[in-house]
């Protein structure tokens, strides 16, 4: 069976801002800060895709070659039009329905 | 399908008494912090206790000379359960590094020293560790956050090969400064800490060093080596 070379991985962030904050703009800023941190090239490379938002949760797409990098993006986002916020890469998956899955468990369980 | 992200302990969360603890407690329970340690005294700040987030009392000492230092521990050892060092010259690093009394060593402070692997080798014989802050990479852009990682780097590998333990904390100085176990280690792999040994850093040796500190202040003092069994 032929394998995919370049595997698409699935995070799930939790936010939390000190004014209320839309999550296309978090990811704007996750955006910027991959390009800060590493450059152009692996942030192009990194296939940052936004899946999903709601309130305090954003789902992100990327490249599992990169993942690590667009990690330290998020862990590294902490002002998003001068607000301050938290954000955590909480779940990884590598398809959108297991990030469900376990997103559920995470949030009944909590 | 069950899915548990590690609660870990920061050692050094430095949110002001007067500060938001009100934000700080809702975001430690939501990052998942069972602990943090505080250079304040807990009855300070009652929200803590509500959100039931476990205090570690820390001191942060800043000796302007060796008699300071060997005074300040002397004196203030049984009443903290982890003590940090900020050493500012050469002398006071090597008087440092060879007093088992201190437990943490936080990098940002030795990034202007001349530290060498010999430094961290006898500092691993002494059961300190150095503590990287990741807060600190936080609050620089540009040109200083190259210097800091290459700092940073620099000295997480010196310490690997010294074997001398890794600790990672926030170093939080707001609520929007701190980390859970995901952020700490993005940040961690970020400052140099190599993946296998990110885990080890991060939950198992604060752990380990709070239950070690805590399991001796109960006993009478006693010399190295010697436990009271029963």
């Amino acid at each position: 069976m032929p394998v995919r070379g370049i595997r698409r991985r699935y995070l799930a962030v939790l936010y939390k801002a000190e004014k209320p904050l839309q999550g296309s703009l978090l990811f704007k800023a996750i955006q910027a800060q991959l390009t800060k941190l590493f450059g152009e090239y692996t942030a192009s490379r990194a296939q940052l895709r936004l899946i999903h938002v709601d309130n305090s949760v954003l789902v992100i797409r990327c490249s599992h070659l990169f993942l690590q990098h667009v990690r330290s993006a998020i862990a590294s986002t902490r002002r998003v039009e001068e607000a301050a916020v938290v954000a955590e890469p909480i779940l990884v998956s590598g398809t959108i329905r297991t990030l469900r899955e376990k997103l559920k468990s995470l949030l009944e369980g909590a | 399908m069950a899915v548990r992200i590690p609660k870990v302990y920061d050692l050094h969360v430095s949110i002001p008494a007067e500060g938001d603890w009100r934000t700080a407690a809702e975001l430690l329970t939501l990052l998942r912090v069972k602990g943090i340690g505080l250079p304040l005294d807990s009855a300070e700040i009652p929200t803590l206790k509500n959100a039931q987030i476990v205090v570690v009392r820390r001191l942060n000492l800043t000796p302007r000379s060796t008699k300071e230092l060997k005074e300040s521990l002397a004196k203030l050892r049984r009443r903290y359960e982890l003590i940090s060092v900020y050493p500012s010259s050469q002398q006071l690093l090597a008087a440092s590094v060879k007093d088992s009394r201190i437990d943490l060593l936080p990098a940002v402070a030795l990034l202007d020293l001349d530290v060498r692997a010999s430094h961290l080798a006898e500092a691993a014989r002494h059961e300190i560790r150095l503590e990287v802050e990741v807060a600190s990479i936080l609050r620089v852009e540009g040109e200083e956050r190259i210097k800091l990682l290459a700092g940073l780097s620099r000295l997480i590998k010196l310490a690997l090969n010294s074997g001398m333990p890794i600790v990672v904390s926030s170093g939080a100085k707001n609520p929007f400064e701190l980390c859970g176990y995901n952020s700490l280690a993005a940040l961690a792999w970020l400052a140099g800490i190599p993946a296998e040994h990110i885990k080890e850093c991060i939950y198992k040796e604060p752990r380990r060093l709070v239950e070690i500190n805590r399991r001796k202040l109960l006993q009478p003092p006693l010399p190295k080596g010697v436990e009271l069994v029963k």
